[in-house]
């Protein structure tokens, strides 16, 4: 019997469907999904009541590996703008999430679908040739720009834009509210300067490459890290160059991103006494207490200073 | 042909509606393949097999040693604002040489909310393992039910396909197909009259780190013994990965059921089975899994096998896999054939994401 009706069945779907979708909600707030919690928060900031913000990716979990499930693609269907770090960070997940909405909105090269990475100036841009023999490798730029406060405060404007492009009745109070924000790390990176500086930590050796721009933010050194190559897990003859490095160096600090395991670093820190190790959250959430972008800087300069 | 007038204008409305602005593209934007190349990808799968077996049992080993599984060649792109076509061409044995046919080749809507529709050759969406490509699989191979009912490729026509993402808090997809009803094992009528199949999936986040997958699944057509074939099943699969240390650590569990009846046909004419597995990763790069499975004729115990496989996999990357199996597979009888298997699982290119 539902076979026999499956042509007419078909046709009140799409007819229910198509009055559906083109309803006009009315009073509903602007909807934007992000896939790292760091630009949550920022556009959170900028918003107030006036948009709906939610992150894929939470920042206990390593954004290059997020698998791509169902439910994000329920969050996805409503969505009016998805604002992605790219560079290829987010390019084995996302682009399932999206389709799998039924969005058009939010495709890549829709006005719902804004990528901030290539406009904040990435570093580490891949010369020549690569291929998969290097590692996990990102040949547009390291996609980590999250962690460099000043490009975060570049983040705010061209995302105010974006919202004010789509919202225009709060276009000046994204574009205001960005500002501030700007500002406000401009100055705290200065302060976070002088702390760092105090401290003499000028070389930091970390599991993966993903302080790179706040290393090179606030003058850092990292010599290592204890992944062989990106992506590959450290191996014993690695971590052993690794230690003899450290100990040549004498570098202090091992910063181990929160979604790696310790281990690692703990055998480096087990022949090198005189380095410790610390776990950073890298992303919003990462850690309890944690809830602005602000805080998660504060937290890695923390643990330079040895606070954590 | 009202009705396919009506369709037009209706298919035209909805092609149109979701593409209200399309934006120039971003010069800053990157994208993984050029705007003229396709993303290109290529994976191969290569098994060692060796297997023994009891001297009554009722199959002959023909497949112990070295062999290429599948290679795999796939393409994906945009063709425009409103159309996305992939592409996956399988080269694999076929008797005495190597044989390459679409494995799944079509062009799916892109700009229309709510709704996919999908036309061309793929998988059918009868039950969860019947739609995964062969290097995604699970297991080495696929459960013996779909073997039985649906054949070694599974049941892959060509199709018209609407999924239509239901309006619900939860992910519920409804699936509705139109199918050729070629496939020789279940449908190939006469009289060429199409097959229907039907799908409706639940997703539901019990937690941020754990899910469960609930799919209903029904298919139906002319068989060549000029009578109709039908075919059933469920599937629920329970996913566990935690928001923190989810790198080193996942579990899944699931189970799928199938049952068909291809009346007319002489021997096994009303199959059913069903497989339990689970599958725990224990490290970054190590998985160990365990599958139990059984199939059977509804008319004939005779036909029955049960099967029990354990498999280690190592993953050196999201790659590359290594994969080695031990299969004891049972007939009715008692008979047993035991089967030690390794395969080597490479890609190489863009390949897309696999559905979760």
């Amino acid at each position: 019997m539902f076979f026999y009706h499956f042509k007419n069945c078909s046709l009140i779907i799409y007819a229910s469907l198509l009055t559906l979708v083109t309803y006009p909600s009315f009073g509903s707030s602007l909807k934007v999904l992000t896939t790292i919690p760091d630009l949550a928060a920022i556009v959170s900031e900028l918003g107030d009541s006036s948009i709906e913000v939610d992150s894929f990716c939470k920042g206990t979990q390593d954004p290059h590996y997020l698998e791509a499930k169902p439910s994000y693609m329920v969050k996805a269907r409503s969505a009016d703008l998805v604002i992605a770090l790219g560079l290829d960070l987010e390019i084995g997940w996302l682009p399932s999430i999206i389709q799998g909405s039924r969005n058009p909105e939010i495709r890549l090269g829709q006005k719902g679908y804004l990528e901030i990475g290539p406009q904040l100036s990435p570093i580490e841009k891949a010369n020549g040739p690569v291929s998969r023999a290097q590692g996990d490798v990102h040949p547009n730029g390291n996609p980590h720009l999250n962690l460099d406060p000043i490009r975060m405060g570049d983040a705010a404007l061209i995302i105010a834009k974006k919202l004010g492009e789509l919202d225009t009745a709060h276009s000046e109070q994204y574009k205001t509210k960005a500002l501030v924000l700007q500002k406000r790390l401009q100055e705290k990176t200065k302060l976070w300067q002088e702390r760092i500086t105090k401290t003499q930590v000028k070389k930091v050796i970390s599991f993966h490459k993903t302080l790179t721009y706040f290393f090179a933010r606030f003058g850092i050194e990292n010599p290592a890290i204890l992944e062989p190559l990106p992506g590959i897990p450290p191996t014993a003859a690695h971590l052993i160059e690794v230690i003899d490095l450290a100990k040549t160096q004498k570098i202090p600090l091992i910063m181990v991103e929160n979604f790696f395991s310790p281990d690692a670093a703990k055998r480096v820190t087990a022949a090198v006494p005189t380095m410790r190790m610390v776990i950073v959250p890298v992303g919003v959430g990462g850690e309890d207490g944690i809830k602005t972008i602000d805080d998660l800087y504060e937290s890695l300069v923390n643990a330079i200073e040895g606070k954590k | 042909m009202k009705n396919l007038l009506l369709f037009v204008c209706l298919f035209q409305a909805l092609l149109s509606s979701g593409l209200a602005e399309c934006q120039t593209q971003d010069p800053n934007q990157t994208k993984s393949a050029s705007l003229m190349n396709p993303a290109t990808s290529l994976n191969i799968l290569s098994l060692y097999k060796r297997s023994r077996q009891s001297s009554k049992f009722n199959e002959s080993i023909h497949d112990n040693g070295l062999s290429l599984q599948e290679v795999e060649l796939q393409f994906s792109a945009d063709v425009d604002p409103y159309f996305r076509v992939d592409a996956a061409l399988s080269v694999h044995p076929d008797e005495n040489h190597y044989a390459i046919e679409p494995e799944e080749v079509y062009a799916k809507t892109t700009s229309i909310p709510y709704i996919t529709f999908k036309l061309g050759r793929f998988h059918a969406a009868l039950g969860r393992h019947n739609e995964f490509h062969t290097h995604a699989f699970p297991f080495i191979d696929a459960p013996l039910i779909n073997q039985r009912l649906l054949g070694a490729d599974g049941l892959t026509e060509v199709a018209l396909s609407t999924a239509v993402l239901i309006p619900t808090p939860w992910f519920m997809e409804l699936t509705l197909q139109i199918l050729q009803g070629e496939s020789s094992d279940i449908f190939a009528s006469t009289d060429s009259s199409l097959a229907y199949v039907t799908r409706l999936r639940n997703l539901f986040d019990l937690t941020d780190d754990f899910t469960m997958d609930l799919g209903i699944s029904g298919a139906k057509g002319k068989n060549a013994y000029d009578q109709t074939s039908k075919a059933s099943g469920f599937d629920l699969t329970f996913k566990w990965r935690p928001n923190f240390g989810g790198k080193y650590t996942a579990l899944i569990v699931g189970t799928e059921f199938l049952q068909g009846e291809v009346l007319g046909r002489k021997n096994d004419e009303k199959p059913r089975g069903d497989s339990v597995y689970a599958q725990y990763q224990f490290a970054e790069r190590w998985w160990i899994e365990a599958r139990t499975e059984q199939t059977r004729n509804r008319e004939n115990s005779d036909e029955t096998q049960k099967k029990t496989s354990v498999l280690l996999a190592f993953f050196p990357s999201e790659f590359s896999g290594i994969r080695a199996d031990v299969d004891l597979l049972k007939d009715n009888n008692n008979q047993k054939r035991l089967s030690y298997i390794l395969q080597g699982n490479f890609t190489i290119g863009a390949h897309p994401a696999h559905s979760y």
